[in-house]
């Protein structure tokens, strides 16, 4: 720290220094010795040394561009604002008051670590009616307590958006809940498997230490019923599920891999029993207590990782609750005539009302279409990918999106009566995607069962004839060893500490198998727009009138697009539009004072040319319309582009660009990456004949976009990543969201796949081969009980191993993409 | 030798008695979230700043 400079004291410091505050915390700076930092060609003064320290630390990790970010309001602190459901009286319906307090759960997104949980608790603890404010990591949810009633919620959401959170009411409690239930029960089992395991191993230790044989009757007597209690326990408590799985399946005549446990773990424990109860194990017969302890510890530890996994799953993916909107925007007239628009929830609609649903907002309710024409995704009631058009008079289902246009609707049933009939549906769906876990394993694995049964029978009557006293011995070894428990524990076990390490990067997998499909990768197509280059978010009128922008913003009023929220910041006063329509990746359109209008591509408009332009209908133009103004957006390349393309390019894929927007745009950024294969002019169709072609060439091909003008060619590739989770299609239709919006993800996610895919590989093998090795080994009588366990549970451990070197990998990788 | 007729039913004891410790523990949902609570014992909460104190 020599650039440690002015000690000048405070009555000679120049007063502005004072009244700026920390040039770290912004806390005014204490008489006396001023410290000061050389920052933007001065030197500023610091209140103390931590956030002198903590100035410099920046500086080394090279983040020093925190400080210009924070000045310039660029920062999460520009974003801070009201969302809608956060006024009192929408939030009154998500509250729970209890007397004088109120309670509100909250779904946060945009949570990261352990650090990003305290921000949130310690920024709202700030609040002075805030009582209580804890964040659970695992599930993203944020359980609060204040004093007072619903007028405190706007500053609560206000301050969780300036401290960069995104937050809504988390609705789908009630399934939360039981996963969290279901989550307890399972590691109850396992620790009680655990602490039971270890102390009949320990007890048997005497046992197999006893080879002297100067273990009397009596003692002997006394360790096994020790173990006997002990078991007991562990039977009725952690092995009970087997039972009961097994019984079901039996009733309903199939076979799970609960039946041959059942079966194995009921003739390991009974015969213990019997042994013990009649005197014949004090003698020296052995008994299988320890084999039984281990195996159920071995079972439950790959079921609780395999619930780990299906619970992660299960809290990204939208419930019932989740799909319907926060809000509805009502429209109401008053005696004037004037059109109003109030905020209100969804359960406040009453039949009658008048409701404005706009691009990439879910209907409400049961509806019907009053004004405005649509098209409508309504896949996961229908399953029907194909979008829907609709138009006035036709009825539309609650939870049905509208993906262009904006449409006034009539209410025809409150939101809870349309909503319960959507409910099996959208139940179905999520069987169905719980079901697509790993059914070829499955569908192996019951066949596998039936093989194992008739095996240990077999080796049972075989030993029956050659030497009846050991053919108990010999079926029960089997049964244990023939158990594919490490077989199905190499699936979850890799996939876990997989979706875990890319979760550290702020990836997160849309689908579970989204990583091996991931790691066969030739290809990368990018995105250009939003994916290699951010925009600025101003825009520059290149012709035109002033007048334009106003035409421009009413156009885009409503819309949910950057480049909308770019023109709605505007301070022009935008006029009235009527049949406003939207078309996904072209522009809108929309009618003023009669006059058709369209803001869009330029071949949408009409025109030549790039940028986006706003035109005129026009009967006497050839086109058919008149151009009036053309605006162009702003946009920077994204300063980790090279690095991260330099890294893809490293790992032997592809690179190439396809993009929408003009051609020498695109030839221009491709020629700075140096890219030689890119597509420009291409509209949301051409984008998916384009991906179609290159997989028809035998490319497999990832696309990488952000999921705003590009959902159709995220699900036009083998694998797809929305870079950003700007829109709710692009998390729906994408298998991977990088919450980040960093490039570097991409070459990363790449990585842990190709990782995973080979630590799978060899699991799986390894899993494979100890099953083939192993049963005749058994089925011979070379293998005891005890040590079929011991077996089952190393190869088990091997696997699980095995798949947590994953985590290694991911820091690697990590290493070496995120260096300095 | 003798002191294992009473040691180990002693033991046997002691593991029921630490199974219903680590059952409350689960219960009351003190697994239900590792992460978070693993790093809350890094944090500062015992300075008296409190809410009075510092503008966030």
């Amino acid at each position: 720290m020599n650039t440690l400079s002015a000690t000048a004291p405070s009555e000679t410091s120049p007063p502005s220094a004072v009244a700026e505050g920390c040039y770290h915390c912004g806390l005014p700076i204490p008489p006396g010795e001023v410290l000061t930092v050389p920052a933007e060609g001065d030197a500023k003064p610091v209140c103390c040394h931590g956030c002198e320290a903590a100035y410099y630390w920046l500086k080394d990790q090279g983040l020093d561009r925190y400080y210009a970010l924070r000045e310039a309001g660029l920062g999460h602190a520009a974003k801070a604002e009201v969302p809608a459901w956060a006024s009192p009286e929408v939030a009154a319906r998500y509250i729970t008051k209890d007397g004088e307090n109120a309670e509100l759960v909250l779904a946060l997104s945009g949570l990261r670590c352990a650090a990003c949980a305290w921000l949130a608790e310690k920024g709202l603890a700030t609040l002075p009616a805030v009582q209580h404010a804890q964040v659970q990591l695992a599930t993203e949810r944020l359980h609060l307590r204040w004093s007072g009633d619903e007028s405190a919620v706007p500053a609560i959401a206000e301050r969780l958006s300036a401290l960069g959170f995104e937050a809504a009411p988390a609705r789908s409690e009630a399934a939360a809940e039981l996963r969290r239930r279901e989550h307890r029960k399972g590691l109850a089992r396992l620790g009680i498997a655990a602490l039971v395991t270890m102390q009949i191993m320990m007890l048997s230790l005497a046992d197999y230490l006893d080879l002297l044989s100067d273990l009397t009757p009596a003692y002997r007597q006394l360790l096994l019923w020790a173990q006997a209690v002990l078991a007991t326990v562990l039977v009725t408590t952690s092995a009970a599920p087997f039972f009961q799985g097994a019984w079901r399946a039996l009733k309903q005549k199939q076979l799970t891999m609960d039946v041959p446990v059942a079966l194995a773990l009921g003739l390991a424990y009974g015969a213990s029993i019997v042994l013990l109860a009649t005197g014949k194990a004090a003698q020296g017969a052995h008994v299988y207590f320890d084999s039984l302890v281990m195996f159920t510890f071995f079972l439950l530890a790959g079921r609780y990782a395999e619930a780990r996994l299906r619970h992660q799953f299960a809290e990204s993916d939208p419930t019932l609750e989740d799909l319907l909107p926060l809000t509805a925007l009502r429209l109401r007239s008053n005696e004037a005539g004037e059109e109003r628009r109030e905020t209100v929830h969804p359960m406040d609609l009453s039949p009658g009302d008048r409701i404005l649903v706009s691009a990439g907002q879910t209907v409400p309710c049961e509806a019907q279409v009053l004004e405005g024409l649509a098209a409508l995704r309504l896949d996961h009631l229908t399953g029907e990918a194909a979008p829907e058009p609709c138009g006035p008079g036709a009825a539309v289902p609650a939870g049905a999106t509208v993906l262009d246009g904006v449409l006034t609707l009539t209410v025809r049933q409150p939101a809870s009566e349309g909503s319960l009939a959507a409910l099996p549906t959208l139940l179905a769906r999520a069987r169905k995607s719980q079901a697509g876990e790993t059914p070829l394993l499955d569908r192996i694995a019951r066949h596998f069962f039936a093989f194992q049964l008739l095996i240990a029978l077999g080796a049972g009557v075989l030993w029956l004839a050659l030497a009846p006293e050991r053919a108990f011995e010999i079926v029960l070894a089997t049964l244990i060893i023939a158990c594919p428990c490490a077989l199905s524990l190499a699936t979850p076990a890799a996939r876990t500490t997989g979706a875990l390490a890319l979760r550290q990067q702020g990836l997160r997998l849309g689908r579970s198998d989204s990583l091996e499909r991931l790691a066969p990768i030739t290809l990368v197509v990018l995105d250009k727009t939003g994916t290699l280059t951010e925009p600025t978010g101003t825009l520059s009128c290149l012709e035109g009138p002033a007048s334009a922008w106003a035409l421009a913003k009413a156009l885009e009023r409503d819309i949910d697009h950057p480049l909308a929220r770019a023109f709605q910041a505007r301070p022009e006063a935008a006029p009235a539009v009527s049949a406003q329509r939207v078309v996904v990746g072209e522009g809108a359109e929309g009618c003023i004072d009669g006059i058709t209008y369209r803001l869009g591509r330029p071949r949408f408009a009409g025109a030549e040319g790039t940028g986006v332009v706003l035109s005129k209908a026009d009967p006497q133009s050839p086109s058919g319309w008149t151009l009036l103004a053309r605006f162009q957006s702003q946009e920077t390349l994204r300063p980790e582009a090279p690095e991260a393309l330099a890294a893809l390019h490293a790992q032997g894929v592809k690179l190439a660009l396809l993009s929408g927007d003009h051609s020498d745009r695109v030839a221009a950024v491709a020629a700075e990456l140096g890219l030689e294969r890119w597509e420009g002019d291409a509209t949301p169709e051409a984008k998916l004949d384009a991906l179609a072609r290159l997989r028809a060439e035998g490319e497999r091909v990832l696309y990488v976009g952000d999921g705003l003008n590009d959902a159709p060619a995220l699900g036009g590739a083998e694998v797809s990543l929305a870079l950003g989770a700007e829109s709710r299609f692009a998390q729906d239709a994408a298998d991977m969201v990088s919450f980040r919006r960093d490039l570097r993800t991409v070459p990363y996610a790449l990585g842990i796949a190709r990782c995973l895919r080979r630590r799978l590989h060899r699991n799986l093998l390894w899993a494979a081969g100890y099953n083939v090795a192993a049963v005749p080994l058994a089925v011979t009588g070379l293998v005891t009980p005890w040590l079929a366990a011991l077996g089952m549970t190393l190869s088990s451990l091997i696997v699980l191993v095995h798949a947590q070197r994953l985590a290694r990998d991911g820091a690697q990788l990590r290493g070496a993409l995120w260096k300095a | 030798m003798e002191s294992l007729i009473v040691l180990i039913p002693l033991s046997v004891l002691l593991i029921l008695i630490a199974l219903k410790a680590f059952l409350w523990a689960v219960n009351s949902g003190q697994f239900d979230d590792l992460d978070r609570e693993a790093a809350r014992i890094l944090e500062d909460d015992d300075l008296p700043a409190g809410k009075e104190g510092r503008s966030p």
